[in-house]
Parts: structure tokens; C-alpha cells; sequence
């Protein structure tokens, strides 16, 4: 990339807040894992604002959220979806659903390091201070979990 | 100014110079009962509260000094200093940009840029900031150094960094040279390599924290208690991820058939699982107190 020495030394922070430390990958991971799709998204979401890009992010984000929507609703009021289930728990037992959408928010956790590899990066290098993993974990692993077991109760119930 | 204090300014400055905070204390505090105003003593505290990181003290002082001299340039280097490192990234960017305006040939100067641009996640600038450094100085480290830091950020693991080699290759001595070489032996799983050179490194310089909490961080990772972690250090979240659908699968595979054989499956891999997670951070805290 070139750039003339005016364009070099013209501010490029402005009065803008600076980007801040996004919540590590172990953070990201471990939502992701015991949260869910929604919480993994939830925490994507709350990196990117942090980072200060989620105009950047929030096609590929909004259009993982509507596929998954898309996904759940499918899962519950069609045919094709109820074959699935029933496919899936003949190979995987009682608990195949849950198997399947853990795997779907460890694919999420995957997205967001990928949009976020760089800034996570970053953030190691440099040792920026990292914000409290615990409280925004949580916060997204029990959001998210609600949210998902409300929609799915009311995708059962055909609301 | 006297030549008595002109000389004590110089000793001052070479002490500084060496890190010899401790002596230059004792001096400073001989020669500003002298001369309590005069701003180049008052600009050599401020330097020596910074060395011995007592922000806050260096920036008081260092204000004194910017009311007297407000064009002095080496006050003003000392305040870009201390803004990045409170992390005040806006106005460390105004200092630098003003101090370039005035040396727009200073290759150190496009280097400290670079480090801010670095910090708030911009890396096209800071390289192209550092290209135009080395411009005027081909092996400027602070460029080298800042152009291997993008490198290491952007380019995949252990990919090999051209400024890097540059740096080995004129400042092989200098401390963020080493540094940097560490961080890429470790991305490269050389974790014993990187350990060594990290150790050295604390035996060269034991005050700073930064460099032996470095080396804790390495020396715990090459203890021989965390080797039946090193699938999940190679392959790192993949790893993870592979190792909990693997355990899922062979889990109902054997509860079909021997729901024994699948129960103990089961409780290794948790027990794996909570030993990768609670073990490492353990011995970690354990290795910074030996």
C-alpha cells in the first residue's frame, strides 16, 4: 500500500474511541461450547463492537443468524426436518440434537476467529488488557441458552 | 547555564542512558536542590520515573517541564511515551504527527507511529508508515522491528518475516530482536528454543518484568507435566474441537456395546478436558513464584 507522506501524517484516529481488546478465543471457545449457537454469536457480536468493525461484520454475522433461524424453524415445523432429528437420533441417541448444535456453535466460534484472527492476533502481541471473560461469557452463555430453548419451545409448540 | 550543571546534566544523561535509575536518583536529587527549576534536571526525573514505570510522577513532572519548554523536543518524545503507554492513543497520534511534521526525515519518529497505528489495529498504516521510514533509514529497528510485529500478526504461523531477518542481521543484540525471534520460535512449536533464548534474556536484563514474566510463560509450557497436551498446543482450537467429536463418537460407538467400556471413555475424556483447562494456568502461577 502507498501512501503520499500528507496522507501519512494526517490523523487517522480522529476523535474516534480506539478499537479495544476483543474477549480472548479461549473466552469465545468456552461460550461457544456450554452457550450454544446464539451465545457464540452473542460474543462475535460483542467483539466486533469492541473492535470497533461491526459495520464490516454485520453482513456475514446477520446473514449466519438468519441461516440459523432459517435452520432451527426448518428443524421443527417440516418434514425434511423431522426426518433429520429422527436420523440423528437413531445414530447419536437422545442427546443428538444438542451434539448438532453445539457442532453449529463451535462452527460459529470457527467464523469468528477467522473475521477476528488478526485483532486476536494483536491483542496477544501487543498485550492489551483483555476484557473480564467471565462476566461476558456468562452473560452470552445464559442469554443465548434462554433465547434458544424459548424458540425452540415455541417452534415445537408450531407459535 | 553554568558548566558545573551543564556537566551533572551530561553524567545524568549517560547514567540514564544505562538504566542506572538508582544513581541517577541520588544525583538528580543533589542537583535540583540546586537548581529546582531548571527544566532539563526536572525533564532527566521525569525520564527516571518513566524508566522506572511511576507514570503518573513522570507525567506531573513532565508537565512542569512542557510549561517551561513547550518546543522541547525530547519532553515532547518523553509525553508521546508515556500517552502510549496509558494507552492514550489519540493524543500520543497528535504528538508524533507534530514531532514528523518538524523531522519528516526522523525514521524513528515514522517507527513510533507505527507502534500506535499498531495498538489501534490499522496495520496498512503502520507498514506503509515504516516504508516510508526506511526510506531515510534503511535499517532503522524501531521500522524493522514494527514491520516483523505486522508480520507476525498477519502472516500465518511461523511463516518466515523479511524484516526479521534484517533485524538479526543489523541489531542481533537488541533486545526486541530477540523478543521477536522468541515469539516466532514459539509460533513455529520450538518451544525449547524459545525458552533458552527467553532465559538469556532474563539473565541480561533480571528488572524487567516484562522479559521474566515471558520467560515464566515459555518455561511453563516446556514442562514435562503439560506433554500430554502437546496434540491440542499443535493443533490448538482445531484440536479441541477434534478431540470432542472424536470423544463423542467413540462414546456411542461403545455405548451400543458395552456401556461399561463407554462410562470410562467418557470420564478420561472429561478428565483430560479439565486437565488441559485447570492444570496449565496452575503451574503457570507455580513457575512465576519459583
Amino acid at each position: 500500500m502507498t501512501m503520499s507522506r500528507d496522507e501519512l501524517l494526517r490523523p487517522s484516529l480522529g476523535d474516534a474511541v480506539a478499537a479495544r481488546a476483543p474477549y480472548s478465543v479461549r473466552t469465545t471457545f468456552l461460550t461457544a461450547f456450554f452457550g450454544g449457537p446464539l451465545a457464540a454469536l452473542a460474543i462475535i457480536v460483542l467483539n466486533s463492537v469492541r473492535l470497533r468493525r461491526w459495520l464490516p461484520d454485520l453482513p456475514v454475522l446477520g446473514v449466519v443468524l438468519a441461516g440459523f433461524i432459517a435452520f432451527v424453524l426448518a428443524l421443527y415445523w417440516t418434514e425434511w426436518g423431522g426426518g433429520l432429528r429422527a436420523y440423528l437420533q437413531a445414530i447419536a441417541g437422545e442427546r443428538a440434537l444438542t451434539y448438532l448444535f453445539r457442532l453449529i456453535a463451535l462452527g460459529f466460534f470457527g467464523l469468528g476467529y477467522a473475521l477476528h484472527r488478526k485483532e486476536q492476533r494483536s491483542a496477544d502481541l501487543i498485550g492489551m488488557a483483555r476484557p473480564n471473560g467471565w462476566i461476558g461469557g456468562i452473560a452470552c452463555g445464559i442469554g443465548g441458552l434462554i433465547v434458544q430453548v424459548a424458540f425452540a419451545q415455541m417452534s415445537r409448540a408450531g407459535l | 547555564m553554568t558548566d558545573s550543571l551543564q556537566q551533572t546534566i551530561a553524567e545524568i544523561d549517560a547514567l540514564l542512558e544505562r538504566r542506572r535509575t538508582g544513581q541517577v536518583r541520588v544525583r538528580l536529587k543533589g542537583a535540583l536542590a540546586e537548581h529546582p527549576n531548571d527544566w532539563r534536571l526536572l525533564l532527566q526525573a521525569a525520564c527516571v520515573d518513566y524508566l522506572d514505570r511511576h507514570f503518573d510522577a513522570a507525567m506531573a513532572t513532565l508537565q512542569q517541564v512542557l510549561a517551561q519548554a513547550p518546543h522541547s523536543e525530547s519532553a515532547r518524545a518523553l509525553l508521546f511515551d508515556l500517552q502510549l503507554e496509558k494507552n492514550e492513543l489519540v493524543a500520543a497520534e497528535q504528538v508524533v504527527v507534530e514531532l514528523l511534521r518538524e523531522r519528516p526525515q526522523a525514521a524513528h519518529y515514522y517507527a513510533r507511529y507505527a507502534e500506535v497505528m499498531i495498538r489501534a489495529m490499522q496495520l496498512q498504516k503502520a507498514r506503509a508508515l515504516c516504508q516510508e521510514g526506511l526510506k531515510y533509514h534503511a535499517d532503522d529497528p524501531g521500522c524493522l522491528a514494527a514491520v516483523s510485529l505486522c508480520d507476525l500478526i498477519e502472516r500465518p504461523r511461523g511463516a518466515t518475516s523479511h524484516a526479521l531477518q534484517q533485524l538479526l542481521v543489523h541489531h542481533p543484540q537488541w533486545l526486541r530482536t530477540l523478543v521477536l525471534v522468541v515469539i516466532t520460535l514459539h509460533d513455529r512449536g520450538d518451544y525449547n528454543g524459545a525458552s533458552r533464548i527467553a532465559q538469556e534474556l532474563v539473565r541480561a536484563q533480571p528488572d524487567n518484568t516484562d522479559i521474566v514474566q515471558l520467560a515464566a510463560e515459555l518455561k511453563a509450557t516446556t514442562h514435562w507435566s503439560l506433554l500430554p497436551l502437546w496434540p491440542l498446543r499443535r493443533w490448538g482450537w482445531g484440536g479441541s474441537i477434534a478431540l470432542w467429536l472424536l470423544g463423542i463418537v467413540a462414546v456411542q460407538t461403545f455405548a451400543h456395546s458395552n456401556s461399561v467400556a463407554a462410562g470410562i471413555l467418557g470420564f478420561c475424556i472429561l478428565g483430560y478436558a479439565l486437565y488441559s483447562w485447570v492444570w496449565p494456568p496452575i503451574l503457570r502461577r507455580w513457575v512465576f513464584r519459583v
